[in-house]
């Protein structure tokens, strides 16, 4: 993503640390697909369509990380100030919603053979649409053109406040 | 800070009690909102009595986000942002005073559209401490979570189309919160709805306490 270089922060986030970590993910998401896709049986009950959760559990776990990384770079920049933390959130919220979308398809598509729908308004399907909905705005603010600190201001407090969020809409609707 | 507080409600009720926009358009408009309802789902099936509860909060839910845009857009003309921030008020005082003008229009707003079901929709309303308790907590959710997303969206030109989509997803859990003390009250069984009303009073505190330390940077951007 394009990003100021204000403040003397880097204008790029990769590092020789950064590329290792990808390297790693990207061999890992080999190994995952390969486990998953062909060496593994189907299950006896639920048959091919247990091949889904290999990719959803993953996927819900990347989108939980992703929200807590989304409050922990809102929350710096609030105190610190500085670039970085802003792009660290930005990414996170980007990354987040494709995650998201990833856990809500997957979770439709194992849903239809598996309870016979693709929908239903259970507490944790409800909160995770509910969290797609709320990191499109938090994306949308973002995309309002704006002078970079005052965005910068305007996106952390949006960011913590999805994190904020969340717990109570899955309380209520528990 | 409580007295600077009731400077800015103050202020913003004056204005509203002269100009007289949420008498005028925005409670004609929630009005109109449980009318279109009674139209899309047939009066003579029973439907509306059942989601009496939903329909209403929805229609309060559409309300506020028409008087969170009033409450900002009162304060965005005429150099009145730099006013405000030179003021010398506690930007949590300012947070404060906002939510209070906006909560007791909401306050009044809710009456009238009781009103409104009660005629309308033939709603018998039952258990009306816990109805009033209700309206109070997640009145007070509302204006606060309102008052923050307002001042968010406030300097930017998208914000009418921004603003519903930020906060309606937030105020979520009050829309369930409500319904469901709601309809435990009009169902004669408030022993239900209390919990519910707790939670209300929860997102309401949580909202009020970080508007309070949030409005100070948000300040800048008016």
């Amino acid at each position: 993503m394009n990003q100021t270089t204000t403040g003397g922060s880097p204008a790029h986030t990769g590092s020789r640390g950064s590329r290792i970590v990808g390297l790693l993910a990207a061999g890992g998401a080999v190994a995952l697909l390969v486990f998953a896709l062909v060496l593994s049986p189907a299950d006896r009950i639920q048959g091919e369509a247990v091949r889904l959760m290999y990719l959803h559990v993953p996927a819900a776990i990347c989108m939980y990380l992703c929200v807590g990384l989304l409050g922990l770079g809102s929350a710096m920049w609030l105190v610190k100030k500085t670039p970085g933390w802003d792009v660290l959130a930005a990414a996170a919220a980007e990354v987040g919603l494709v995650f998201t979308a990833l856990t809500l398809l997957t979770g439709m598509l194992w849903g239809r053979p598996t309870w016979g729908v693709y929908w239903v308004w259970d507490a944790r399907l409800t909160t995770t649409a509910m969290l797609a909905v709320l990191l499109a705005g938090y994306l949308a603010l973002r995309r309002v053109p704006a002078a970079a600190e005052s965005r910068s201001r305007r996106a952390a407090v949006a960011g913590l406040l999805v994190v904020i969020d969340l717990p109570l809409i899955h309380y209520s609707v528990t | 800070m409580l007295a600077d507080a009731r400077l800015i409600a103050g202020k913003d009720l004056r204005i509203e009690r002269r100009a007289r926009v949420a008498t005028n358009q925005v409670a004609p408009f929630a009005l109109l909102v449980l009318v279109l309802f009674a139209f899309a789902l047939d009066p003579d099936r029973g439907i509306l009595d059942r989601a009496t509860a939903g329909l209403y909060w929805v229609a309060v839910l559409l309300s506020t986000v028409l008087a969170v845009q009033r409450a900002y857009a009162l304060e965005s003309t005429d150099g009145l942002p730099d006013a405000l921030r030179l003021s010398g008020l506690d930007p949590a005082a300012v947070f404060l005073g906002k939510t209070a003008a906006l909560a007791l229009q909401l306050l009044v707003l809710e009456a009238v559209l009781l009103a409104g079901v009660a005629l309308l929709y033939t709603t018998e309303l039952a258990g009306p401490a816990l109805l009033a308790a209700t309206c109070l907590a997640a009145t007070l959710g509302l204006a606060s979570a309102g008052s923050l997303y307002g001042v968010l969206a406030a300097g930017l030109r998208v914000r009418e189309t921004l603003l519903p989509l930020l906060l309606l997803p937030v105020v979520a859990p009050v829309l369930i919160g409500a319904t469901r003390a709601f309809e435990a009250a009009l169902a004669g069984t408030p022993g239900e709805g209390w919990p519910w009303c707790g939670l209300l009073a929860i997102f309401a505190a949580i909202y009020v306490a970080f508007g309070m330390l949030a409005f100070g940077p948000l300040m800048e951007e008016l």
